[in-house]
């Protein structure tokens, strides 16, 4: 319909730039990231007085900053809704939601990596700064409406993490994994651009609401074909299976609480460009892309899960357990329904503090003894009755154990699956998640069940428990706040749940796509 | 200047010498051995794309050339992922002494 | 068939085969210097189609920045990094090399015939050529302002975590007694955190 382009092409570029200029920005919308800038440049300008300063003064500025842009998106929450920057931003409820999840897994990811940096001897001023970087990019993906604001913000979230993977340069496995991480990450973000100029060779815009109209009226084998490398892209950000390749090696070799962060901010922020770029974007392939995701979340949960039982490294089994974590996921993605939506907010949410919380358990363990081996953990219950319970708690969540909140959110995640006929989706996730409790009891078990002469060379010299040197006092305080929660979210999780309803009835976006496919599904 | 709507040149030999441009690179970028031409081929898969944005932006969006503008936004990019390319390069070159991807094996590939 | 139209075939045909012939070069040469100089010349070749496209800001950011920023990084990056090493042969590399080319070739053929069949809303507005340089400017502050700010934070931090990497420390250990070295720059050995105990 060559016609009805051309027509498309004259209304949409009746209005020049230059007329532009009388609009109101809606800046106020960025003020959150405006806080997180104003945080990376405080930590370099601290940066450069000296190192002595640096760590001193760079953790107070930086919680100060995370903490003031998750007071103002949680005052954003009832604003009235308006695209700001002229279409290049839109701080719905979907963005609020997720902007928070980015931020708060950074302040967690900071407080428990201070005295990892200080024991690896890396420079901390610039470790955080470039982390607040990652952040703010990662929280203008959330909200990104416009596709160079999407790429931008992909980039400065992706060259942040390679940056951050590469940290400890005296280590071999951390160049690596950066290089290897840099190298896949170009290309996917080469693929994705691929995919991005070829949507704007068709609808002639970069705003993704414009292109979603046009592909709705012009379906075409080209429209097809930059679904699959945008889809592509999006998957390697989420890493899902076959997309996942990167994920364990450049789990394993990067700094842990770089880990931690890519674990959940990246993720969180990958997944809500799923929903903008799917959802809002490709409409028309609803059918399409929904089978394509139904085969990556089936794969991602099995292979994740199975290749996960036979890891003796706990950075890698977190690695594979992180790839199975995100086909549940998928799964309220597949369904497109509220409830489906509604899941996939809550268990990010949830999974945030389960996963963070065992990181900070794992990385405590290998600040005391130096050690990553899952069978290294053998008897510590009797050295460090804190990680042994502040671990146990996180697997048991992670595995969906009630009453943990894990069990909560993953429980929510099948319901709305069975309710929109997805069957197969929900058994496997029911299989995968039977096998994943085996393998978290086994680290569990490993820890409590063993006799103290049963217990590894590692924990039998286990160094006496110290709370003062620097940086430890905010590692407790992230370990027990995640583990706290993790623990009784779940009997709280009423408002958790009305939370994550909230963030899908107040985004117009998704309720267009619930009406849409309400509609088909009637029709 | 040419009037580009009538000229000989169609906007479909711009588009395919960019697909082109981008095959070589992802070949290259699959059959590399030394981490630099890896560097090299991505290279070539972003002129690729910036080739499939320009000549949209010349064509379908001549008024507006938003295409124009979202060029100048890959290369900078691309230069900053260049440098920070370079600088990990170097930092592994100096705990391992090599380029070869097959050497880079600690972690399991 | 006008002077000015067969002149922009002209050129349009020597560019590409520029660009068809030095990408082939980037990639099967077995030097890596030539393969870098290679690379320079498709950089320009491609900023020639850009001027042939009417986009003279975008062609000469091409020659300033990938020419030379992106080329001359590289070839620096060669240089420090030149080390003759024999690559030990690899079983199935010939295979491996045949069956991505093969699959290469099959996207090329499906990228091509979707952009051949797909109707494009030919022919677009009228270009608006010379001015595009000040509608450029437009757009960075009007409704690209967000990623041209947003680019701004990529370049700082792009630069400072280049350099932290790339910095060669000096540790406290390998320090001569007798230098001076200011004492900023020295920093303390680290210890790995994470021994890896089951490798040698």
């Amino acid at each position: 319909m060559p016609e009805m382009g051309a027509l498309l092409l004259v209304t949409q570029t009746s209005t020049a730039p230059g007329e532009l200029l009388n609009l109101a920005l809606n800046a106020g919308a960025v003020a959150p990231e405006g806080c997180v800038l104003i945080a990376m440049l405080g930590t370099l300008l601290v940066d450069l007085i000296g190192e002595q300063t640096a760590a001193r003064w760079a953790p107070p500025i930086c919680y100060l900053g995370l903490g003031s842009a998750l007071i103002l998106l949680a005052l954003q929450w009832d604003a009235p809704l308006e695209p700001s920057f002229l279409g290049a931003f839109l701080a719905d409820k979907l963005a609020i939601a997720f902007r928070a999840v980015v931020a708060l897994s950074t302040l967690l990811s900071l407080l428990i990596s201070w005295r990892y940096a200080k024991q690896s001897g890396s420079p901390a001023g610039e470790y955080a700064a470039i982390l607040l970087a990652a952040t703010l990019g990662a929280m203008l993906l959330c909200g990104a409406t416009d596709l160079v604001s999407v790429f931008v913000s992909l980039e400065t979230l992706s060259v942040a993490s390679y940056l951050l993977s590469g940290y400890m340069k005296t280590d071999a496995r951390s160049s690596e994994a950066a290089l290897k991480y840099l190298l896949v990450g170009s290309a996917a973000a080469a693929v994705f651009l691929y995919g991005a100029s070829l949507l704007y060779g068709i609808s002639g815009t970069t705003s993704l609401a414009s292109i979603g109209i046009s592909l709705s009226n012009s379906p075409t084998p080209l429209a097809a074909l930059a679904l699959v490398f945008i889809l592509s892209t999006v998957a390697f950000k989420i890493a899902a299976v076959p997309f996942h390749q990167w994920t364990p090696d450049v789990y394993e070799g990067s700094p842990t609480p770089v880990v931690a962060f890519l674990s959940v901010g990246s993720k969180a922020a990958g997944f809500a460009l799923a929903l903008r770029l799917l959802v809002g974007c490709f409409g028309a392939f609803d059918t399409q892309w929904k089978l394509l995701f139904t085969v990556l979340a089936i794969l991602s949960m099995t292979l994740g899960n199975v290749v996960a039982l036979a890891q003796t490294s706990m950075k890698r089994m977190l690695a594979y357990s992180s790839i199975g974590q995100a086909g549940f996921v998928m799964i309220g993605l597949v369904c497109g329904t509220e409830d489906g939506f509604a899941a996939m907010v809550l268990y990010m949410a949830a999974y945030l503090f389960m996963n963070l919380g065992a990181f900070a358990c794992v990385i405590l363990f290998s600040i005391r003894t130096g050690s990553d081996r899952i069978s290294d953990y053998a008897g510590l219950y009797q050295k460090d009755p804190l990680i042994t319970l502040g671990l146990s708690l996180c697997l048991l969540s992670l595995g969906g154990i009630p009453p943990m909140i894990g069990f909560f959110g993953k429980i929510y995640l099948f319901f709305a699956g069975w309710a929109d006929h997805q069957y197969l989706l929900v058994v496997v996730g029911l299989i995968t998640s039977v096998i994943s409790i085996y393998y978290y009891i086994s680290v569990i078990k490993m820890m409590v069940v063993k006799e103290p002469k049963e217990a590894s060379e590692v924990v039998k010299t286990y160094p006496p428990i110290q709370w003062s040197n620097v940086g430890m006092p905010s590692l407790r305080f992230a370990l027990l706040g995640c583990v706290v929660f993790t623990a009784i979210g779940g009997i709280l999780s009423n408002p958790l749940f009305q939370w994550a309803n909230n963030t899908v009835i107040g985004t117009p976006l998704l309720q267009q796509a619930i009406a849409m496919s309400n509609h088909q599904s009637l029709g | 200047m040419f009037d580009l709507s009538q000229g000989i040149l169609s906007l479909q030999a711009y588009l395919l010498l960019a697909a082109f441009l981008f095959c070589i690179g992802v070949w290259g970028l699959i059959n590399s051995r030394n981490a630099v031409r890896v560097l090299m081929s991505i290279e070539l898969m972003l002129n690729a794309v910036n080739l499939n944005l320009m000549a949209f932006s010349s064509y379908l969006d001549g008024n507006l050339i938003r295409g124009q503008v979202f060029a100048v936004f890959v290369i900078t990019v691309a230069a900053a992922e260049a440098a920070v390319g370079l600088a990990i390069l170097l930092s592994l070159y100096r705990n391992r002494v090599t380029v070869d991807m097959e050497q880079f094996n600690l972690l399991r590939w | 068939m006008t002077i000015a139209t067969s002149t922009e075939l002209i050129c349009f045909l020597v560019l590409s085969t520029v660009i068809v012939l030095g990408s082939l070069g980037v990639v099967l040469l077995e030097n890596i210097v030539y393969s870098a100089f290679m690379l320079g010349g498709v950089f320009m070749a491609v900023a020639g189609l850009y001027l042939l496209l009417n986009a003279s800001f975008v062609a000469a950011a091409q020659v300033l920045v990938y020419v030379g920023a992106v080329n001359v990084l590289i070839i620096f990056a060669i240089m420090l990094v030149n080390k003759r090493e024999e690559l030990k042969p690899i079983k199935g590399l010939r295979l491996r090399r045949i069956v991505s080319g093969a699959v290469c070739i099959g996207l090329l053929v499906l990228l091509v015939r979707v952009a051949i069949i797909t109707p494009w809303p030919l022919p677009g507005p009228i270009a608006i050529g010379e001015e595009a340089t000040a509608r450029i400017g437009e757009h960075l502050f009007t409704d690209y302002l967000l990623p041209f700010e947003l680019a701004s934070v990529l370049l700082l931090m792009a630069m400072i975590g280049a350099i932290v990497l790339a910095r060669r420390d000096v540790y406290d250990s390998e320090l001569l007694a007798g230098d001076d070295m200011k004492e900023g720059l020295i920093e303390q050995t680290p210890t790995p955190l994470l021994v890896d105990k089951s490798s040698p």
